[in-house]
């Protein structure tokens, strides 16, 4: 096959299908290496290199709970069923781990979201963890809302949030465009933690900018292998270390093939 | 029962989806169309759920009389102001076009507008505080006010030469690092579209 015809690959069919299949065996697969390793007579905890702002959300967690504030986790203004749902489910995830936390604390935390769905998912996820820990009477439904439904709207919205509050981090994980920058700065205006991250660059490195602590590319996405060891999030964050080494030696494979001229009429 | 019905039914429709998107026959397509139609009218009756949550919220605040309940009051306002609007002279009429065109459209326009001057102050505090590594935060300022002048209409004399390094910055060190970022960003959502397909995810139910 000659380069040519292969950079002709559409991913939408067949081969795409095939590579999806091949990264669920994959996360499958370390999945069960990691459940073993959790469940064996020496349990040894998931060695990864280190991201900042897990590193430094237990403590933000704690300072919240120990002054009597709430945290501030705003899911962004995408929708789910659309492109940014995988960003939203990865902020939820990032919602159940804090609200587990801290649910100890007199003030539970706040969640915003841009779209019906989302605030509806966040609501869940704050009821479920009351509920698994025998807290229901402490579970207000108003915790999670819908902060606008535009995303300059929401973006006004969720800005308020952090003073009305009276919040001790803003955790800015979702999916988020250049308004992530107006959320970003009225935490900024407070002196509180700011943890932000968003799938999309140019929300990155508005981020980047405004954030303590930002999270850069799939940062976002590896909460649950970070913070909980969850067996799945471990599995799935080694499968994408192994899917990224094979696109690399492919690039690189192509590049050279290019370079040599092979395949080109 | 009630964790393994909500399992199913979130795994088979992302199932019955993801084949329609990828091979391109009827038998996969249809359905997967169907699905996508109840999806889109789910969204809308919870985009009502969370209208009436918004409410709530901000009628709680205004009960609660704090610093900010003034906003709050004028949001059930301007709700009620818009959405009478809408009903009475209908949401094509010229009234509900007109708060759209000189009201909300303007407002967030201004709003919009702020973004410019939170950012300058984002870059001062970015060179203000100490990030590791400590190199990253003055590269990524220097970085931005390069391309903003090479981005400028106007030719600032003494600065000509900026024009081609902003090209080279754009199209081979951002053109790269973008790439990189958005392929690990790609490997995430494929990762967390699986793992809620392979229900070791339920962002739903208990």
């Amino acid at each position: 096959m000659s380069t040519d015809a292969l950079w002709r690959i559409s991913t939408d069919g067949p081969l795409g299908l095939a590579v999806v299949l091949l990264f669920a065996a994959l996360m499958a697969g370390f999945a069960l290496f990691a459940r073993r390793a959790r469940k064996g007579t020496t349990p040894r905890p998931p060695a990864f290199r280190p991201i900042e702002a897990y590193s430094r959300l237990p403590r933000a967690i704690g300072e919240a709970v120990e002054t009597g504030r709430r945290l501030h986790i705003s899911l962004g203004s995408g929708s789910v069923g659309a492109s940014d749902t995988a960003s939203i489910l990865a902020g939820l995830t990032i919602v159940e781990i804090v609200a587990q936390a801290a649910s100890a604390s007199d003030k539970p935390p706040v969640v915003t979201a841009g779209d019906g769905t989302a605030s509806i998912l966040a609501q869940d996820a704050l009821r479920r963890v009351y509920t698994r820990q025998n807290l229901i009477e402490r579970y207000d439904p108003n915790a999670g809302r819908l902060a606008g439904a535009t995303p300059l709207s929401f973006a006004a919205g969720a800005m308020m949030t952090v003073p009305d509050e009276t919040t001790a981090a803003n955790l800015v994980t979702g999916s988020f465009g250049t308004e992530i920058a107006l959320i970003t700065e009225a935490g900024a205006r407070a002196g509180i933690t700011q943890i932000a991250g968003a799938g999309d660059p140019t929300a990155q490195a508005l981020a980047y900018a405004g954030a303590d602590h930002p999270l850069v590319g799939e940062e976002l996405y590896v909460a649950g292998a970070y913070l909980r060891s969850f067996p799945a999030h471990v599995g799935s964050v080694r499968a994408q270390d192994a899917m990224r080494v094979l696109i690399v030696v492919a690039i690189v494979v192509l590049a050279i093939a290019r370079a040599l001229g092979l395949g080109t009429p | 029962m009630k964790r393994i019905i909500p399992t199913a039914i979130a795994v088979a429709v992302g199932i019955v989806t993801l084949l329609g998107y990828f091979i391109d026959r009827g038998e996969f397509k249809v359905p997967q169309l169907v699905l996508l139609n109840w999806a889109t009218t789910l969204a809308a009756v919870a985009l009502l759920v969370g209208i009436v949550n918004l409410l709530r919220v901000h009628a709680a605040k205004v009960g609660a009389s704090n610093v900010n309940s003034f906003y709050s009051l004028l949001l059930l306002l301007t709700f009620f102001g818009v959405v009478g609007v809408g009903f009475w002279l209908g949401p094509a009429g010229a009234p509900a076009r007109w708060v759209f065109r000189y009201l909300i459209a303007p407002t967030e326009a201004a709003v919009g507008a702020l973004l410019f001057f939170f950012l300058v102050f984002a870059g001062y505090r970015l060179l203000r505080v100490p990030r590791s590594p400590w190199w990253a935060a003055p590269v990524f300022v220097v970085v931005a006010l390069i391309v903003l002048i090479g981005l400028a209409p106007l030719t600032i004399p003494g600065t000509e030469a900026l024009g081609g390094i902003h090209n080279w910055i754009v199209q081979v060190p951002a053109a790269a690092g973008a790439r990189g970022i958005l392929l690990g960003v790609a490997l995430g959502v494929i990762a967390t579209g699986l793992r809620v397909l392979l229900a070791a995810d339920r962002p739903y139910g208990d």
